[in-house]
């Protein structure tokens, strides 16, 4: 009998880690496809809702805090009373230090962080002055992170780099070549899986093209 | 059975299982505590990916197949959370939830709205810390920017802070907690000196011009205090290069962020600007200055904080005037000045909800001053002359000490209530020596042991209740001095709040030499405030009535009955928003005060106190430009002058002849041109003072034996200003961007 169960519990148990990680799949599938074609707020804070739960759920998955991290930075973006968006950013860095807790030196979780500092300097300019230079800090630790080229990294090191003034370092010429090797470093770069983050070449593509048209 | 058949069961099993399982529907609707529809809120069966999102009309829904016993989570951003237990049977379920809001810095009443604050933390305020150094007139001098805020005096003879009909010397600098001794450098009679330290040093300011914490004392009208700041965000090299000076700094961030030191160094010297920009006065030294400080900052723990700062400076001037009684005659001061501050500070968190705050500072200034009567060769002049102007000529010395500790524990009680109580000790030693002979020494061991609390009751409504008990052993007596604060906020933007406080101060050493039976001068304030802001507008109109007693009388028995008044209204308006890119605020003040005090033989309004002032603050950055302008104007009305004899026959003081002064208009420019020198981050400064070259009379002195007043006048009308401050930072940025390329 020894013989036959120990297999049987052993399928059992792997079908159910099975079933979970498809779950997980699944769910997670599901949920970025739906943040992908989100262009509203709501619709952004619902996907990080989604992600949140799942995290919670799950624990030990880095990814859907991440999400979490990057849905309510896009949404802070996207928020027009500017009195709301510190208590958002607050709640995006709270679960971007559980992701980072889960897989700590990773480029892509540095990358949204430092979006966070950018979102947080939209309540008030003069928080540039401190918050400029703690959002790139990031950008390079990040760039650090993967020598290999983060194309999300390099993107928002150019958006930085395009609206700074050039009296504090900026450059419109040097942010559109980084735009143009970011949009070149998505053909090579690969996700480690399908749920991995993968945003962001529309953008890059769109961006580029303004930038280029207003030359 | 055959491996895969077995698998095949299993998996149909499972299906089926699945099949099989129950599906609950969970429906409901959020609201907050007025009944208004929540959106965006997240509900999660605790520990599996089911739940919902709340639409624009609070509602939600969602199935579950799950069952058994389970916990439903509410969450939203600032509101408390909320949970119930539930059993999923099948059955279709429905939540009627309400949400409460979570006290929240952000939306709750504030309890200080009477006061001016200036830092980058994240609740909203009235200014920012770049305010005061984009402040036209201010020329980066922490106080003078004070002066662009209501309530504040316009008086061009002096560095310190006028407020709300009080004395320069009842506005009180604290630096982390601490009382600061000489906060402005010493200077000539009715010329205007700066604040020792810099605006940068500091990541926070409070101005609060009456009604204040019993966490300070010994200001009698008003509190300036300033939060040094805590890490720097990286290492940085920096020169300012001016005609009026030079100076150098670095400050170095360790590589684990954990610590930083930082040296500065500086020498300003007037003389090429003199010869450029003519002086009413001779100045037969040009003043200068040489300073140095030091600073050090340890993190350590996640809330612990060590902070280190110790300055030094020295500075000279020397400069003469025609004699008020004999013109042909010249009154020549001489001043040699030296100051020493250091300020060490530690906090920490101990527990969740107590954090300790303290620290101890020392400082020892010293002033020698030599004044002579001179004939027009520059040569002293000591026989053929009265006896009265015999006292023209003398030596004084004067030196200063102060050391003190101070410690202060915080208690969060929940929400934003908490409870703060603490102590200090300061140990003084003020001495004077007139003509190396006549040594006069005051020493003190002054002791304060205060208590506050800040009670909310709900969002909306809070008060402050506040005591504060000290004892000075020069003056041999305690004082306790409650205070309070009312703050009531009634819709999303607007509030209201009351102050009402004793407040005492011991009177300043130079009258305690001549009488040490004097006791603590005291005022009461009272204050009524509306505010109304958001993001981009400011708007607060104040009433006051500050009530004098104990002030010190120069009658003859030397008594402490001086007594006297102020009260006015106080308007503030700032606007972000309303023109594109400008940015401004408006002021208004109207103040009536009298008091009668020193030898003033009635209720007189004093000589630094005039009934209208206002100001115009304006500052546009032009992006294009990579350059800031800065625009005000500030304007009072004309301040009283008293020619006050005493008259030996009466036995008291005859005011013999008074008047008003013309009004004062000062109109300031700046201009901040940011560009970039070599690997330097640069900022290119021009300011002038006073453009419209508008006439400014500071008051009237009176001869001995009458005859022809003499105005008081600015040693210039305007101030020119241009420099150049370079930073080279430790920045990487530009490196990696090129590595990217």
């Amino acid at each position: 009998m020894k013989r036959i169960i120990l297999p049987i519990a052993a399928v059992i148990f792997s079908l159910t880690l099975f079933a979970q990680s498809a779950r997980y799949n699944e769910a997670m599938k599901s949920n970025i496809a739906k943040m992908d074609s989100t262009w509203s707020k709501e619709g952004l804070v619902q996907t990080a809702n989604t992600f949140e739960r799942i995290g919670n759920a799950e624990k030990t998955e880095w990814l859907p805090f991440y999400y979490v991290g990057y849905c309510l930075v896009m949404s802070a973006y996207m928020e027009k009373d500017v009195a709301k968006v510190d208590a958002i950013c607050d709640k995006a860095d709270e679960n971007l230090s559980k992701a980072a807790a889960l897989k700590p030196n990773c480029s892509e979780i540095t990358t949204v962080q430092a979006m966070v500092l950018t979102a947080r300097m939209q309540v008030d300019m003069s928080r540039g002055m401190t918050l400029g230079p703690k959002s790139s800090g990031m950008l390079q630790a990040a760039m650090a992170q993967q020598p290999t080229g983060n194309p999300r990294t390099m993107m928002n090191m150019a958006q930085s780099l395009y609206y700074t003034p050039e009296a504090f370092g900026g450059s419109k010429a040097k942010a559109i070549e980084l735009m143009e090797n970011a949009l070149a470093s998505y053909a090579t770069f690969k996700p480690e899986s399908p749920l991995h983050p993968s945003w962001g070449k529309a953008y890059v593509e769109q961006t580029l093209g303004q930038w280029k048209a207003s030359k | 059975m055959k491996p895969h058949t077995l698998l095949i069961i299993l998996l149909l099993s499972f299906a089926a299982g699945k099949l099989a399982a129950q599906s609950t529907p969970i429906t409901g609707r959020v609201t907050d505590t007025r009944k208004r529809p929540m959106q965006g809120v997240s509900l999660t069966l605790a520990d599996t990916y089911d739940g919902a999102t709340s639409d624009s009309s609070g509602a939600f829904r969602f199935v579950t197949s799950e069952s058994g016993k389970h916990k439903l989570q509410v969450s939203f951003t600032g509101f408390a959370p909320w949970e119930t237990e539930l059993e999923l049977k099948g059955d279709s379920l429905f939540f009627d939830i309400v949400l409460k809001e979570l006290p929240n810095e952000l939306t709750a009443v504030v309890i200080t709205a009477g006061s001016f604050e200036a830092g980058d933390a994240k609740k909203a305020t009235v200014l920012k810390p770049l305010d005061i150094v984009t402040t036209a007139s201010a020329n980066a001098d922490v106080a003078a920017a004070m002066r662009t805020l209501p309530g504040t005096q316009q008086i061009g003879e002096s560095a310190e802070l006028f407020v709300r009909g009080g004395e320069g010397y009842e506005t009180r600098q604290f630096i982390d907690g601490m009382v600061v001794a000489n906060p402005f450098f010493s200077s000539a009679p009715n010329i205007a000196s700066r604040g020792r330290f810099s605006p940068f040093l500091f990541k926070g300011t409070v101005f609060s011009t009456g009604g204040y914490s019993a966490l300070y004392g010994q200001a009698l009208s008003s509190a300036l205090v300033l939060e040094s700041i805590d890490l720097p965000d990286r290492s940085e090299a920096s020169a300012s290069i001016s005609p009026l000076f030079a100076g150098g700094q670095y400050q170095h961030l360790a590589k684990n962020k954990k610590n930083s030191w930082g040296v500065n160094a500086g020498y300003t010297n007037l003389a090429l600007y003199f010869a450029l920009v003519p002086q009413k006065p001779d100045y037969f030294r040009s003043p200068e200055v040489w300073n140095a400080d030091a600073n050090f900052r340890v993190k350590t723990s996640a809330s612990g904080m060590i902070k280190f700062f110790a300055s030094y400076n020295v500075n000279k001037l020397g400069l003469r005037n025609p004699d008020i009684d004999m013109p042909n005659l010249k009154n020549a001061f001489g001043l040699k000045g030296g100051n020493l501050y250091t300020n060490i500070s530690y906090r920490e968190r101990l527990t969740n909800r107590l954090m300790l705050k303290t620290g101890a500072s020392f400082s020892l200034n010293n002033d020698h001053i030599k004044q002579e009567l001179q004939d027009s060769a520059d040569q002293p002049v000591t026989n053929g002359i009265p006896d009265y102007m015999k006292l023209k000529t003398y030596e004084l010395n004067n030196r200063s000490m102060l050391a003190q500790v101070r410690a202060v524990l915080d208690y969060r009680l929940g929400g934003l209530s908490a409870v703060r109580f603490g102590g200090e000790y300061w140990h003084s030693k003020d001495s004077s020596l007139y003509n190396k002979l006549y040594p006069n020494t005051l020493t003190d061991n002054f002791g304060a042991v205060f208590a506050e609390g800040d009670i909310y009751i709900t969002q909306g409504l809070a008060f402050r209740a506040g005591l504060r008990a000290e004892y000075s052993d020069l003056l041999a007596r305690p004082n306790i001095a409650p205070r309070t604060s009312l703050a009531y906020k009634f819709t999303k933007k607007a509030q209201v709040s009351a102050d009402y406080g004793i407040f005492y101060q011991k009177p300043i050493s130079q009258y305690l030499l001549f009488n040490q039976q004097l006791p603590y001068m005291r005022a009461d304030h009272f204050i009524l405030t509306y505010q109304r802001m958001d993001a981009v507008t400011t708007f607060r109109a104040q009433v006051f009535q500050k009530n004098y007693k104990q002030l010190p009388r120069f009658d003859a028995d030397t008594s402490a009955g001086g007594t006297g008044y102020a009260k006015g209204f106080e308007l503030f308006w700032r606007d972000k928003k309303t023109f594109k890119n400008f940015d401004y605020w408006v002021t208004y003040s109207w103040l009536d005060t009298k008091r009668e005090y020193l030898n003033y033989p009635y209720a007189l309004q004093p000589s630094f106190a005039a009934n209208h002032t206002a100001n115009l603050v304006v500052k546009r950055f032009f992006t294009k430009l990579n350059t800031q302008f800065n625009m005000n104007y500030q304007f009072a009305t004309g301040r009283p002058y008293y020619n006050i004899r005493w008259n030996t026959d009466e036995q008291d003081f005859k005011v013999l002849d008074q008047g008003k002064t013309i009004a004062y208009n000062s109109m300031s420019l700046s201009v901040n041109y940011l560009k970039s020198v070599g690997k330097a981050f640069g900022v290119i400064v021009f300011s002038v003072t006073n453009v419209l070259n508008s006439k400014q009379v500071y008051g009237y002195q009176y001869p001995y034996n009458g005859g022809e007043k003499v105005a008081i006048l600015p040693p210039a009308r305007q101030f020119f200003f241009a420099g150049i401050f370079l930073s080279w930072g430790t920045d990487r940025t530009q490196d990696a961007i090129n590595n990217n390329l």
